[in-house]
């Protein structure tokens, strides 16, 4: 059976007023390496099944990860029941109706049928690559094929198929390190030699680190540690649920001048360097937002129950429902600027160059104050050059006081830890300690 | 299942596995979670599969599938040499295990009071009656979660070993938020994380009385919007049991881990700053701090029988009388080291490969009564409840904030501290422990979260922790 024919199947083998059945599958791969050497390399295969029941305006969920039809029936009968044991919910839970999508490019075959031995290959490669420069590396390199599925009692059926793959290397001399990232839905965009490459010289360009003291310093954040703090912005930034619990920074701010002018976000789930998307997991169609336009946030977003319980329209946000976390954006892409990531550093005086932040964490999340450290390659800037390798610092900041303060963004933009953003220059950071490495 | 795993062995040892080890799990959970008087979230979930490890041409392959057939077994099984002879083509030298007794078991869960005996309709009273004990007027929102969990495991290698396992996890938790236009705060209990939890039945969530602490954390959480902010200064301080939790968790656990230690972290959840050379030699702390690793406690969230390697648990000193003493390991790096593997081989479920984790990994207590601790200070601040943490890819510098604070002043607690934070480097901060809470105050705490690996695996531990006092550390770190 296709996916979406085990949703509709699973839909009528339970009773509701309304009734959802959401499938999700994958097969994933992943070879990871360290010491130069292959030590672990793991594949998986698996399946959600999850059917929500309403009815009498209770809901229950039942999730299953077999497709026999015994173990379908099982978990739709079970959500009934457990629908049957929820209180009524005071607002009025409307799932969606039947829609139309955009059609979504099919997934590329390169990128599902990477082998075992391709990414040993890959690896291999770049282990010759990084030994003679007396460098040892790390990484991982994985390729994933997923599909998803929705059928509701309204009329909704949806389903969509993807792909992506990712190689990440971190080179390591003894008293430094350098990280490359490539993440895409197109195995052809991944070229080990030059992300090997990309992550040495920065190995080496920080070997014998120096400390500074921790204060405030001009900054251009590589596109890993800007993607990083736009993805902790995400947090708690444009949730309905968030902001009913008061923590959603964006809700204080709405119509406000808040950041840079040269910072807008957008929502994008037709990206084709990102997990595209047709449809949200209600079912409902997903279209491009604005998020922040010009320095200035704009909107919320909302799925079917906070946008009846606000009065809103549903924005196609829904996550998982049976994960009870809210609407969230999903594709998140910040616009690019113009110029180059040398022209940025030739622009400082003194300054800093971070290359990626390390178990960042909000402390108060209406400010976006941060904590969290640089990693894999921090460096002073001096007089529009890399003058040396830091040891790693302590960042304790507020996001919206950085970005308020973005200079520039980067020409390119590339896609980190699912967000799609350039490097960025800004006029300060403030590091709050330093580390002894 | 015994059909199954012996197919599975032989498949791969005839495609050229030299060991082959496979796990069969068959995981039920259940979530409830109410939110604002309603129920927002009622689930049921089971997860099936198994997953199968080799060592062929001298390298790891893992394979896995939910599908979980005789058929699909072999191919699977066969899948993970091929995987296994792709790796090789990088090894420098072939895996070595460390020797190890091997074991045939059938482990029950030990718990007496199966939530599955509790009907429904009570567990679901429960969160509601929770929930709606933070409604005060002023609170922004207010939310429960209680979870439970079944698991039944299968293990069988090449060596001969064969052992079932049975895990019950219960645990629940809540939260109140206040907000106004200038500040948002939140109050957790027991702890941050979504709750306590331990394989202790549901009598272990009943005893928590949810209900019973609604109003009290509800109200803090609307004091918090006008309480103070935390100085900036140095201080001698004291941290509660569930934020010592994390302090364990962050500064010791993790950096005790011995695959940091070998590099096969370094990529993602980086490496530890304990080399093998400091090793019974190190002063990772005051006299007065012993680490223990022990997977025997009873009822522990991190505890286990045989880990996933087929290891038997044990009860081991990280740290004693202040010096570092060992390490959490696999047989794969036991074997390196040259030393008995402890046991700490864990997989967050079929489709992950095992890797070190920890287990219960405990301070243990000490002599002092929380009076005790607190009026040895003039000037201090008493730190409660995990809010925010942050430690360095080598595990030496942290910073961690806390939900709530209060002042210490002449040995007596004082006014309350919003967001309160403080900042160290690991040894230095446990070279200043001075003072440990009593066995009185001792409670394991269940961590539900904790990540590491790639793909990601979120383990489920715990921490045996008392209130402990640090001195002269450095707080207020921000705005």
């Amino acid at each position: 059976m296709k996916y979406l024919d085990i949703s509709k199947k699973t839909l009528s083998f339970v009773q509701g007023d309304q009734v959802e059945v959401l499938v999700t599958a994958h097969d994933s791969a992943l070879t990871r390496f360290a010491n130069s050497y292959i030590h672990q390399n793991v594949k998986e295969t698996n399946c959600h099944v999850t059917v929500r029941v309403i009815r009498d305006n209770k809901q229950g969920f039942a999730e299953t990860n077999s497709f026999e039809i015994d173990a379908l029936k099982a978990v739709a009968q079970k959500a009934g029941e457990i629908s049957d044991f929820s209180p009524k919910d005071p607002v009025q839970r409307i799932l969606p109706g039947k829609s139309d999508y955009k059609q979504l490019d099919l997934p590329d075959l390169a990128t599902i049928s990477i082998t075992p031995e391709q990414r040993a290959e890959a690896v291999k490669g770049m282990i010759d690559y990084a030994n003679p420069l007396g460098l040892t590396i790390a990484g991982a390199y994985s390729n994933d094929h997923s599909y998803t599925a929705i059928a509701n009692s309204n009329g909704i059926e949806a389903e969509s198929e993807g792909a992506g793959a990712n190689l990440k290397v971190t080179a390591m001399s003894t008293d430094s390190s350098g990280a490359a990232e490539v993440e895409t839905p197109h195995v052809s965009e991944i070229n080990p030699m030059m992300i090997i490459k990309e992550a040495c010289d920065r190995a080496i360009t920080s070997k014998n680190p120096i400390a500074i003291d921790p204060g405030e310093y001009e900054v251009v954040l590589l596109h890993y540690a800007a993607a990083e703090l736009v993805g902790m912005m995400n947090w708690s930034g444009y949730s309905a649920r968030s902001a009913e619990e008061g923590s959603c920074w964006t809700q204080f701010h709405m119509g406000k001048q808040i950041f840079s002018d040269k910072f807008t976000v957008f929502d994008d789930p037709f990206d084709p360097r990102g997990g595209q998307r047709a449809f949200d997991y209600e079912g409902f169609p997903a279209h491009k937002m604005t998020l922040i336009n010009a320095g200035v946030p704009v909107t919320l977003v909302f799925d079917s129950y906070y946008a009846t319980k606000t009065g809103k329209n549903n924005t196609g946000h829904a996550t998982p429902a049976s994960g009870g976390w809210g609407p969230f954006p999903m594709n998140i892409v910040v616009q690019g600027g113009n110029v180059s990531i040398d022209e940025m550093i030739s622009k400082v005086k003194r300054g800093v160059l971070i290359s990626r932040f390390w178990y960042s964490n909000l402390i108060r999340p209406l400010e976006i104050e941060f904590t969290g450290m640089t990693r894999d390659g921090l460096f002073l800037i001096e007089d529009g050059k890399i003058k040396a390798g830091l040891k790693n610092m302590r960042v304790t900041d507020s996001i919206i006081r950085i970005l308020s303060g973005l200079i520039e963004c980067e020409n390119v933009t590339r896609s980190h830890d699912g967000i799609i953003c350039p490097a960025m220059h800004c006029k300060s950071i403030k590091f709050s300690s330093g580390t002894l490495f | 299942m015994k059909d199954h795993i012996e197919r599975a062995l032989k498949s791969a040892t005839l495609e050229g596995a030299s060991y082959v080890d496979i796990r069969i799990i068959d995981n039920m959970s259940e979530r409830i979670q109410a939110k604002d008087k309603a129920i927002t979230s009622l689930s049921s979930s089971r997860s099936q599969g198994f997953g199968v490890r080799v060592i062929a041409d001298g390298a790891w392959g893992f394979s896995s599938s939910s599908v979980v057939t005789a058929d699909e077994i072999e191919k699977v099984a066969k899948e993970a040499v091929s995987i296994a002879k792709a790796s090789a083509k990088t090894i420098k030298e072939p895996i070595k295990l460390a020797k190890i007794e091997v074991f045939k078991d059938d482990v029950p869960s030990g718990v007496i009071d199966d939530p599955r005996n509790i009907p429904l309709s009570e567990r679901v009273k429960l969160a509601l009656d929770a929930d709606k004990s933070m409604d005060i007027s002023g609170i922004a929102s207010h939310e429960v979660g209680i979870f439970n969990t079944f698991e039944e495991k299968f293990f069988g290698s090449t060596e001969g070993a064969m052992i079932r396992q049975e895990r019950i996890e219960s645990g629940a938790g809540m939260e109140a938020f206040a907000a106004d236009d200038k500040a948002f705060a939140k109050r957790s209990y027991p702890q941050s994380f979504g709750g306590d939890f331990a394989c202790d039945g549901w009598n272990f969530v009943i005893k928590m009385d949810l209900p019973g602490n609604g109003e009290r954390i509800a109200k803090q959480a609307l004091e918090l919007l006008k309480a103070k902010p935390c100085p900036k200064s140095r201080k001698d301080i004291v941290i509660d049991g569930s934020q010592m939790a994390l302090q364990v968790h962050e500064s010791l656990g993790h950096p005790a881990e011995l695959d940091r230690v070998f590099g096969t972290e370094a990529a993602y959840a980086g490496r530890s700053f304990i080399k093998p050379d400091m090793r019974s030699c190190f002063k990772y702390g005051s006299p007065i701090v012993n680490i223990t690793a022990d997977a025997t406690i009873p009822h522990a969230f991190g505890g286990l029988k045989y880990d996933d390697e087929g290891v038997k648990a044990k009860r081991v000193y990280l740290v004693k009388n202040g010096i570092f003493c060992d390490y959490l390991d696999s047989r794969e790096d036991a074997a390196r080291l040259g030393v008995e593997p402890m046991g700490a081989m864990r997989a967050s479920g079929w489709n992950r490969i095992p890797i070190v984790r920890m287990v219960s990994v405990n301070l243990e207590p000490g002599d002092l009564t929380f009076g005790q601790l607190i009026s040895g200070i003039d000037d201090g601040i008493y730190f409660e409840t995990t809010l925010s943490w942050s430690i360095d890819d080598h595990r030496l510098n942290f910073q961690f904030s806390t939900e709530i604070g209060w002042e210490i002043k002449n040995g007596k607690l004082g006014e309350m501290i919003r967001t309160p934070s403080y900042q160290g480097i690991t040894p230095e901060f446990w070279g200043s422990c001075d003072g440990i809470g009593n066995r009185d105050l001792w409670h394991v705490w269940g961590v539900p979260n904790c990540g590491k690996g790639e793909p990601m695996q979120t383990m489920h531990v715990s921490h045996g922790t008392a209130p402990t006092r640090f001195r002269n550390i450095q707080v207020g770190v921000g705005s």
